[in-house]
């Protein structure tokens, strides 16, 4: 446990949390803590159960045992489309950018839980939908401008480059105004200047107190990110702790960092 | 937090980009405006025909393209609608009222069949509504008080107003033209908007559109159901207009061609949609041109269409996977890039 941890308030936690497919036990009375304002990487080897609990984590699979809260309330109970509303954004790695839609659209739909106005309301161009529509498209301009994105807004995002593709997902997830940003995978497939881009603006966030939560297979982006790391392996935690604890974990090297070191 | 107001006007400006497609939608109105006082009777109908086709097609377009469902029975929609407004009608319901109302009874029975159809993913909506179309076809032909298989004849004209009534084809196909105007304003404003980004969303990425907070199951249902209230629309003006409905008037094959409708035009765009009721409509009278030709079968114009469609399908996926006004739009967006850096 780092010193950090214990004055802050807790955001996330999940508590021994389990589950099999079939005879494969994918996670094993997993817990773990986040807190407010930290930036928390979750690491581990293919299949050591990373991807299995981000899915339970955003609602997308229910555990078989054992449950997740967020600011001290359960979300066993929230459909995965409420999370957006509640501050908790959510980025998946295989997540495609929405076709025939521009940067800055693709973001405008992040703030979908932040507007309320429905069908009708659009349809008949009420003047609520123009204050709403209005707002959203100065918001989304805001983080346009901060991601870089500005020379690109107008085209289709599915056309850019993956780097690219990854921001919008990031200027999406925050033009929600999360407290929470949940990333699975966000440094795979991109190159290593691209990988650099992304560092520096999640680095940002992270300065300007956004909590993050990392899964990731890249051992080396988390290290330069996160503040306190948890270790999975075979569906278990193995370790916890600041970056130097872990790289200095005999049980950690032995199991994830020697292979990962060597690979 | 500054931003660069310059650069955000400029690149606002540069989205509005070309102004031909507006350019294009305002000759296209005009001459959509002027038309009905040139045509015969003959050609009036088919021009109210085209307008309530495109009706249907606008909104099977956001249910296809953009909430990515799939109806294979949309004209039921249609169906509900006509018999609506026949039977308020000729129970003494004024015309007016059961022109309003019918578009709310297509939407009531989408709902019914909507809900358990949309919590189940992949193609269930695609069979269940060619089952509903199925079903409510058969249900209404051996129904007396729905005039069974010989339908319902001398369905009174719409009357506006007490003074006001809809007499001429003229006067329907002028009625057909403003409410398609309606129905695409509308649906612009929609997809223009928090809810209409949502759907396209979901059109794409399930997964990702929920993680935004889009609530993909009942955004896919209100889509459900304003195709289905189109639909209703459609089929009132239809039954008022034509004065006659039975089930024959709602086959399975005009479901069928709404579906080609969108994929021909460009299910992506409600303009595809229009452009699509278009073609489709003047295709459908080339073939009952044809198909009645002296010495023909009855069943000839159905056997015409059926291969007619397909092999226009075969040709549009081959060829203009996006539709015919996507494939022009690249085209013309080729043409005057090339004649800007000529400049």
């Amino acid at each position: 446990m780092s010193l950090t941890e214990q004055t802050r308030s807790e955001i996330l936690r999940v508590d021994s949390v389990s589950k099999t497919f079939g005879a494969v036990r994918a996670l094993h009375d997993v817990s773990l803590s986040v807190s407010e304002g930290e930036c928390r990487g979750i690491i581990g080897a293919n299949g050591a159960g990373k991807s299995t609990l981000f899915r339970i984590i955003a609602r997308h699979m229910s555990s078989d045992s054992g449950h997740v809260s967020y600011r001290g309330k359960s979300l066993a109970h929230s459909p995965a489309h409420s999370l957006a509303g509640m501050g908790l954004a959510i980025v998946f790695q295989e997540a495609l950018p929405f076709q025939d839609m521009t940067v800055q659209e693709n973001i405008m739909v992040g703030g979908h839980s932040t507007l309320r106005h429905g069908f009708l309301a659009a349809m008949l161009k009420t003047p609520s939908r123009r204050v709403e529509e209005n707002e959203i498209r100065t918001r989304s301009w805001e983080i346009i401008d901060r991601l870089g994105l500005s020379d690109i807004a107008n085209e289709h995002a599915q056309e850019l480059p993956f780097g690219m593709q990854r921001l919008v997902q990031i200027g999406r997830a925050l033009c929600g105004r999360p407290r929470l940003l949940l990333l699975d995978e966000p440094a795979s497939g991109l190159r290593f200047q691209e990988r650099n881009a992304l560092a520096e603006v999640l680095k940002k966030l992270i300065s300007e107190g956004l909590t993050v939560m990392l899964v990731e297979h890249d051992v080396r982006f988390v290290f330069s990110l996160a503040e306190s790391i948890t270790v999975l392996d075979l569906g278990e935690v193995i370790a916890e702790g600041t970056p130097q604890e872990i790289r200095e974990n005999p049980q950690v090297i032995e199991a994830y960092l020697g292979t990962a070191a060597n690979a | 937090m500054a931003i660069d107001t310059q650069k955000v006007q400029e690149i606002s400006k540069s989205k509005s980009g070309s102004r031909l497609p507006l350019f294009g939608a305002a000759i296209a109105l005009i001459v959509a405006l002027l038309l009905p006082s040139v045509l015969n009777s003959a050609n009036s109908s088919v021009y109210v025909y085209t307008m309530l086709y495109a009706i249907v097609a606008v909104g099977l377009s956001l249910l296809i393209g953009y909430a990515g469902q799939v109806s294979l029975g949309q004209a039921v929609f249609v169906a509900v609608g006509a018999y609506t407004a026949a039977i308020l009608s000729a129970h003494g319901v004024p015309t007016i009222l059961a022109f309003i109302l019918a578009p709310f009874v297509s939407m009531m029975v989408a709902l019914i069949v909507g809900i358990p159809l949309l919590t189940l993913r992949g193609n269930y909506l695609a069979f269940g509504t060619l089952a509903l179309q199925l079903i409510i076809l058969g249900v209404v032909a051996n129904t007396t008080f729905l005039g069974g298989s010989l339908g319902i004849p001398s369905i009174p004209q719409l009357g506006l107003t007490s003074s006001l009534q809809l007499g001429s084809a003229k006067s329907y196909a002028w009625l057909s033209l403003v409410l398609l105007v309606g129905v695409l304003i509308v649906s612009r404003n929609l997809i223009n908007s928090r809810p209409g980004r949502g759907l396209r969303a979901l059109a794409t990425t399930e997964i990702g559109a929920a993680a935004a907070g889009v609530p993909v199951g009942r955004y896919r249902l209100y889509a459900f159901l304003l195709s289905a209230a189109y639909g209703g629309i459609a089929g009132a003006v239809y039954a008022f207009f034509t004065g006659f409905i039975s089930p024959n008037s709602f086959s399975v094959l005009l479901s069928i061609e709404f579906i080609v409708m969108i994929m021909v035009g460009g299910s992506r765009s409600i303009w595809g949609a229009v452009v699509g009721a278009f073609v489709i409509s003047i295709l459908v009278q080339v073939l009952n041109t044809l198909g009645t030709l002296h010495g023909l079968p009855n069943s000839m114009p159905a056997i015409f269409s059926y291969a007619a469609y397909g092999l226009l399908l075969v040709v549009i996926i081959r060829y203009m996977p996006d539709g015919i006004v996507a494939w022009f739009g690249k085209r013309l967006g080729r043409l005057t890039t090339a004649s800007k850096n000529l400049d």
